[in-house]
């Protein structure tokens, strides 16, 4: 599924060139150029209405962009339906959090899981073929569920998860795409102070596979402790680009975010 | 169908029909944004109510019609307020409410088909079919008084949504649905009255033809689906550019039926619904996020 | 007997027509009105083949179903996008055109009078002549669309429907083509709605458009919702229930013409009913908008 082959070297894993937006008249997005590499774990903060959930829905493909080009791995993506770049090796998570919430936890990360060639309508009538594949996938999806810390809820209908759970079935469904570049869109907000920990946590461990990770958050401690580069984005505009450290120190971007 | 006049006059004709059909749902859908089905039950039931009281109980024209339109007014208010209120109130989705409409129109259609017979039946007036013959074109004493009372009746609307309390409480509850919810009791009112207008401008173009070409228990399906495409061409902002919805239907399939062979004269319908709804992304596309912050 | 016989096939098709829209407005949300419309195409393809080509029941069907594939698509890839009221909309529309299409293309459908004659069918060499010989193939048709419907509810395909009827835009942003799968699932349920045409047409050796109106097709949506969806069996018992019924109102002495009507106005009813106080209908498991029990 991860049709993205082992990016070259020196090539940045997301590369976003002059993206701009609008919604009648308001500016989103105003020429937003960012280079991303792997491994890492880079934070987007700003004040409400910066753009921070526009960027996320442009590079993910589910908003047309009115200018400015994506590339993942080396490859334009621009124009690509959503799905295409997952299958390119970029997934998104909802600021709401989204899934399937008449199924179980269980069934919504097999529905990541599971490849587009074992999905096909013809396929379905025989079964056979793929059953050893689903059975490899019931496993992966499981340990995908442990890795998060939900595999005593795998069985449980995703309605019935609490928030928090809800935030960690959402990036198991993540994981489970094999994406190497996971966009979050705020994913410890509203969630209790454990399963921030956890979370964070994961985070973390994501990077240490190799995986990149950038999170939309406006929980700025959360940033401080599991960010390695922090990008500022006010009024559609980067206006800081840099690690914690030397972002967050400074008093005009602070001051945006008295708290 | 020799001249251009001829070809004006029946798409002027046809459109003027049509425009009352759009006017009638989009005046509805403006303030519900709700594709009410059961509409074309309310046209149904109009047409029959008209030969109800006119053929059957003998009753003068002058009093039959006016208490036929009545009938609709009532009937579709009526709908609204037992059929998709009680459903509305126990958060259905629209599709779901869609279903529900659908059912209703289903139901009084094989009620009407019980009490009236399936077959063709048909309303008489003395001098509806004499003829008119204007700058070239001909066609009927009907036909004129349906172009005449469609323009009159937009007019009417027009002004009525722009210039009466009622209609620019309309207009505002159209344009955010969450109005309604702050106006509460009167928001109620006017979906009420919305239902209550639409249904009797449906009850017009359904008495007009019954006279012009009779009336069985179907003829509320093909209504329907001109009314829907009149919304989906006209614009589903605006109650009124529906009735320039089903003008231009009107014209488009005259020049269609100059053309084409008969049984295809439907399909232009269908095509130009199917076009239109693939040229509008933005209003009727789903299934994908789209998120501003 | 052979009026049961008449009755068993009958349920049999309306039972491959329910399981068959089941697959798309029960799995994925994706309510049609035109299943009446694939329906009929199928029959007709059925019946004019057999009268100016050979009469093989699998020739005639295979060429049905492809058919109605081509259809599918002709809607499907202008309006398979759309929000789901905009879709039945669309679906609505192609309903009625189909309809006038047979009803007017007189050269072709033999219009209003459609199609008498059609010559008897034969599978394999069995000439299939009495309602017995229907109710046994129409068993096995029947049987087979089960089956087929069965294994894509629980295939991985079926996973996507699902997830498609339940928040489409996550299932995109899980790598879903969703576009593609449902044109898919629109496609095959349309063929199957026309394999069922294939069974009419031989078994009536008549058709005509009376029989794929766009009531037809609200009915067979009836049968989906009220016998429930979400489960396989949810819409055979609908498809008995709603067939059996004008029978049985005819033995207490209703006549067929009334009979239809008052089925007519049950159902309809019933829609709006169903979905106030028990979207599963009467065994389903999950409501249309895919949640469990009335909210």
């Amino acid at each position: 599924m991860s049709g993205c082959s082992a990016p070259e070297r020196g090539v940045p894993a997301l590369r976003c060139v002059g993206l701009e937006k609008s919604f009648g008249g308001v500016l989103a997005l105003a020429d937003v150029t960012i280079d991303f590499t792997a491994p890492g774990v880079v934070a987007i903060i700003g004040p409400n209405g910066a753009g921070k959930t526009t960027l996320i829905d442009g590079i993910s493909g589910f908003l047309r962009l009115d200018a400015g080009r994506c590339y993942v791995g080396g490859r334009e993506t621009t124009r690509l339906q959503p799905y295409q770049i997952v299958r390119r090796g970029l997934v998104r998570s909802f600021q709401d959090v989204r899934l399937i919430q008449q199924e179980s936890a269980l069934d919504n990360v097999m529905l990541a899981l599971t490849r587009q060639r074992e999905e096909a309508l013809l396929g379905a009538l025989w079964p056979m073929r793929h059953k050893a594949e689903e059975e490899l996938n019931v496993t992966t999806a499981r340990d995908t569920l442990r890795f998060v810390g939900l595999d005593d809820n795998a069985e449980s209908r995703a309605s019935d998860l609490s928030y928090g759970q809800e935030k960690l079935l959402a990036l198991a469904c993540c994981l489970a795409t094999r994406s190497d570049i996971l966009l979050l869109d705020e994913p410890v907000a509203g969630v209790h102070p454990d399963t921030i920990v956890r979370i964070l946590e994961l985070l973390r461990r994501l990077k240490d596979d190799g995986k990149l990770v950038i999170f939309v958050e406006h929980n700025i401690d959360a940033v401080r402790q599991v960010a390695d580069r922090v990008i500022v984005l006010d009024q559609g505009r980067v206006i800081a680009d840099g690690s914690p450290g030397a972002v967050l120190a400074r008093p005009e971007i602070l001051d945006a975010y008295v708290s | 169908m020799d001249t251009v006049a001829q070809l004006v006059a029946n798409g002027l004709i046809a459109g003027s029909g049509y425009g009352l059909l759009g006017l009638s749902l989009g005046l509805i859908y403006a303030t519900t944004h709700f594709f009410h089905f059961a509409h074309g039950a309310v046209y149904t039931v109009a047409a029959y109510a008209a030969f109800a009281f006119i053929a059957l109980s003998g009753l003068d024209a002058w009093l039959g019609i006016p208490s036929a339109i009545a009938v609709a007014a009532l009937f579709g208010a009526a709908v609204d307020g037992f059929g998709y209120a009680p459903l509305r109130r126990r958060g259905a989705a629209p599709l779901t409410l869609l279903v529900a409409s659908l059912g209703i129109f289903v139901a009084v259609q094989a009620v009407l088909s019980v009490a009236f017979g399936p077959g063709v039946q048909r309303l008489h007036a003395t001098g509806a079919d004499a003829p008119v013959a204007l700058f070239g074109a001909r066609f009927t004493v009907l036909q004129s008084v349906t172009v005449a009372l469609s323009a009159g009746l937009y007019a009417l609307t027009f002004v009525a949504l722009h210039h009466s309390r009622s209609g620019r409480l309309m207009r505002a509850v159209g344009s955010d649905p969450r109005l309604a919810l702050i106006y509460g009791i009167e928001g109620e009112r006017v979906v009420m009255l919305s239902f209550a207008a639409g249904s009797a401008l449906a009850g017009v173009a359904a008495v007009l033809a019954a006279y012009d070409t009779g009336l069985r228990p179907s003829m509320g399906f093909n209504a329907l689906l001109v009314a829907v495409v009149a919304v989906v061409v006209g614009g589903v902002r605006h109650p009124t550019g529906a009735y320039w919805g089903g003008m231009t239907l009107g014209f488009v399939q005259q020049i269609g039926a100059w053309v084409l062979p008969s049984q295809w004269q439907d399909v232009i319908v269908y095509a130009i619904l199917i076009v239109l709804l693939f040229l509008r992304p933005a209003s009727f596309r789903g299934g994908s996020a789209s998120r501003a912050e | 007997m052979e009026y049961l016989l008449h009755i068993v096939v009958v349920i049999e098709i309306f039972a491959i027509l329910a399981i068959s829209l089941d697959l798309v407005a029960g799995q994925a949300g994706l309510l049609s009105l035109s299943h009446a419309a694939f329906f009929g195409i199928g029959a007709y393809a059925s019946a004019l083949l057999a009268l100016h080509g050979t009469a093989g029941y699998l020739t005639e069907m295979v060429v049905a179903m492809a058919t109605a594939i081509a259809a599918s698509l002709l809607v499907s890839s202008s309006s398979i996008r759309l929000h789901g009221e905009y879709f039945l909309i669309a679906t609505f529309g192609f309903q009625l055109i189909v309809f006038s299409v047979l009803n007017n293309w007189t050269a072709v459908t033999g219009g209003p009078s459609g199609l008498p004659g059609i010559p008897g069918a034969s599978i394999f060499g069995w000439q299939l002549r009495s309602a017995l010989d229907f109710a046994a193939v129409g068993a096995l048709q029947l049987a087979i669309v089960y089956l087929v419907v069965r294994l894509m509810v629980r295939s991985p395909f079926g996973r996507v429907l699902r997830a498609i009827r339940g928040d489409e835009a996550f299932a995109q942003s899980l790598g879903k083509n969703t576009v593609g799968v449902k044109v898919a699932a629109f496609s095959a349920s349309a063929a199957l709605a026309a394999s069922a045409g294939t069974l009419y047409a031989f078994f009536s050796s008549y058709i005509d458009p009376t029989s794929f109106t766009i009531l037809d097709s609200v009915l067979i949506l009836s049968m989906v919702l009220i016998g429930g969806s979400g489960t396989l069996h949810g819409p055979l018992i609908g498809a008995v229930v709603l067939v059996t019924l004008p029978e049985l109102l005819r033995q207490v002495g209703i006549s067929g013409e009334l009979a239809g009507n008052l089925r007519q106005l049950i159902y309809g009813a019933a829609l709006p009913i169903v979905i106030a106080f028990r979207p599963k209908g009467l065994v389903g498991r999950s409501g249309l908008d895919g949640r469990f029990g009335a909210k």
